[in-house]
């Protein structure tokens, strides 16, 4: 194993169980709660182990309720692990939380940690006396947030009155006032415009290519993980389920692409080797090339074994692709737990 | 990259300071200008706000004074003056407490807005942070108040003052703020856990202001005992008040719990926050 400081983000095994109260219902709940109390445990991240090498821009994807947040939440030392190893920069996040605070940043987009009462630009000055950012490095930071998010047009406007993206990208701004080394994202471009979203994936790309900070992410939106990450880190059920390119993650789960078929008369069963049947109704079909096998394959076996009228290939997109994989690691466990 | 590792150094050669208490004091300092200032934005708010405190604990004050002229000869051992001492200095504490400490029950809500989750992520201690999300208009009606009633209050009594007394006042007010604090520290570590627990902070609220106007001895013995060992109102004003007007226990140990009563306040916050810290390490957020 080696030491914990050459990667900027490793996590062994780690497990965060909460303890929820079960409530009792029917007559005189309220006092059974109190008098008898029954808990659950629940797992919510379970054994988690990874690396972020320093410079790089990972995606943490995963359906609702993965353990996306509370991964993060672990990794930027706001809760305590319940097992398992964590180190960001080199530290233990909950254990070393000023000096923490000092090499990472975070934004939870659903969350606010600017003073509501204050201007934007107020909550920066503020930031900067609480993080002693030298003054020369505060300005080239403020000018160079605002050139590429325009927060100029509204910093002066309380944070209350700010619309959600406007307050979202204040809020990026704070995260990275004090330069951390390594910055976390839940959520960023939620309640944003394509135009400010597409300004803030500069953003973070210029804050990776040319400062080096290494950026952890969340998000629903695929096309900006197309767009920003080389590599994905899919959690589900608070298990990592896969650590790749997006390339690879495609490859790994089949069809990239489908295809379409017509049929001139209605048919009995369509069998095509190498792929797999993703619907059928009589007349139509759509196949999803497996393997080696290619779309152009399909075709050629489709045309020369049925008689087909109309066929077409068509490329998968990520949110669908998606869609899959989370569908297919649900059915996996749910038939695993009915073995169980 | 060469950026990050220039202004490390630079931060390196800082570190130290923050943890100065200098510089503690000029972020709080400056939080709470802006805070005060955002507050002002509003300034029918404001004024209503000043106000409401002043009438809220001006009705307290009158209804005393109804009370000690009905009882001229004062109540149980106390003479009406100490009565009105103990008012004013309890007021004084509360108002204090109010300034400094009443971000405290508005805990649930800064948890669910994932604020105190920000809180973990800034080099200053969480509940400093927490002390500086607002501040808090009434207070400023709550002091007005205190100090006036105390000012009222020293002028009627009978007490030969000396420097040692007036120290020992100043520190029973600061006691006072104290144990009002640590019992809401205490309870704010229970909100961390059940948000529900809520209510039980205005009734302490309730309760200390009910029952913190007047001396204890005028209440049962059970009572008596309630309010000292369980939730130590006694350690506010009433204790520190009989020391200064010579009525205190001579002998025992009570006499010396009734001497040393403004430490209590500083114990029992030693042994809150402490609680705090080990609360904050159990921390779980509001979902998201
Ligand atoms: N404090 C808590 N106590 C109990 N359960 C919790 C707590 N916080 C989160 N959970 C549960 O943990 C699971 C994972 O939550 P988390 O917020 O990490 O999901 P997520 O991947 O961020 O989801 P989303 O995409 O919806 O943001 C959820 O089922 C949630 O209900
Ligand atoms: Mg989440």
């Amino acid at each position: 194993m080696s030491t914990a400081d050459d990667d900027a983000i490793v996590a062994r095994e780690l497990t965060k169980t909460f303890v929820v109260a079960r409530k009792h219902t029917g007559r005189f709940a309220g006092l059974r709660s109190l008098l008898d109390p029954v808990s659950d445990k629940v797992t919510v991240v379970d054994r988690l182990t990874m690396r972020v090498g320093r410079g790089e821009l990972v995606a943490l994807l995963g359906p609702n309720g993965a353990g996306k947040s509370t991964s993060i939440k672990m990794l930027t030392g706001i809760l305590t692990p319940t097992s398992g190893e964590v180190y960001v920069d080199g530290r233990v996040p909950h254990k070393d939380r000023t000096s923490n605070a000092r090499s990472i940043g975070a934004v939870f987009g659903q969350k606010t940690q600017l003073w509501w009462d204050l201007p934007a630009r107020q909550s920066f000055a503020l930031l900067r006396d609480i993080f002693d950012v030298p003054q020369a490095l505060y300005d080239r930071q403020i000018a160079d947030f605002d050139s590429i998010l325009q927060l100029s047009e509204f910093w002066h406007t309380p944070v209350r009155n700010l619309s959600l993206g406007q307050r979202v990208r204040c809020e990026m701004a704070a995260a990275m006032l004090h330069d951390p080394r390594i910055v976390f994202l839940d959520e960023p471009t939620i309640g944003m415009d394509v135009v400010v979203k597409e300004q803030t994936r500069e953003f973070l790309r210029a804050q990776v290519q040319e400062r080096g900070r290494t950026i952890v992410l969340t998000t629903h939106d695929m096309t900006e993980v197309a767009r920003l990450c080389e590599r994905v880190l899919l959690i589900n059920r608070g298990r990592l389920m896969f650590d790749g390119t997006l390339t690879q993650l495609k490859a790994e789960h089949g069809g990239t692409s489908h295809v379409n078929v017509t049929f001139a008369e209605p048919v009995n069963a369509v069998s095509v080797p190498g792929t797999r049947l993703v619907s059928h109704d009589g007349m139509r079909a759509v196949l999803a090339p497996e393997g080696a096998t290619t779309p152009e394959d399909v075709v050629r076996a489709l045309i020369s074994h049925y008689p087909v009228v109309n066929v077409g290939v068509e490329e998968t997109n990520l949110e669908d692709l998606m869609r899959d994989v989370y569908l297919a690691q649900l059915d996996a466990a749910s038939a695993a737990s009915h073995l169980a | 990259m060469a950026t990050n590792i220039a202004s490390t150094t630079a931060h390196d050669r800082r570190r130290g300071r923050v943890h100065d208490l200098r510089h503690v004091a000029r972020v709080v300092g400056k939080v709470t200008a802006l805070n005060v200032r955002a507050r002002m934005e509003y300034r029918a708010d404001f004024a209503v706000s000043v106000l409401f405190g002043i009438i809220w604990q001006t009705s307290t004050l009158m209804f005393a004074s109804v009370l000690l002229t009905r009882f001229k000869g004062g109540l149980g051992n106390f003479p009406a003056t100490g009565v009105l001492l103990i008012i004013g200095m309890r007021l004084l504490s509360h108002g204090l407490y109010v300034l400094i400490y009443s971000n405290l029950a508005w805990l649930p809500r800064l948890v669910d807005e994932g604020r105190v989750d920000g809180y973990f992520l800034r080099p200053l201690p969480v509940f400093t942070q927490l002390l500086l999300s607002q501040f808090n208009v009434n207070a400023i009606g709550d002091i007005a108040v205190g100090g006036s009633s105390l000012g009222v209050a020293l002028t009627l009594v009978h007490v030969h003052w000396n420097v040692a007394k007036a120290l020992y006042m100043a520190a029973a007010v600061i006691g006072g703020l104290l144990v009002e604090a640590a019992l809401q520290l205490m309870l704010a570590c229970l909100l961390l856990r059940s948000p529900g627990s809520r209510v039980l902070g205005s009734w302490v609220d309730e309760l200390m202001s009910t029952f913190g106007n007047y001396p204890l001895s005028i209440l049962p013995r059970v009572v008596q005992a309630l309010f000292t060992f369980l939730l130590p109102l006694a350690f506010v004003a009433y204790f520190p008040v009989e020391v200064i007007l010579g009525i205190a226990p001579k002998h025992g140990v009570m006499s010396l719990v009734v001497h040393w009563s403004p430490l209590i306040g500083g114990l029992l916050f030693i042994v809150a926050h402490r609680v705090w810290v080990y609360s904050l390490r159990h921390y779980t957020t509001a979902g998201g």
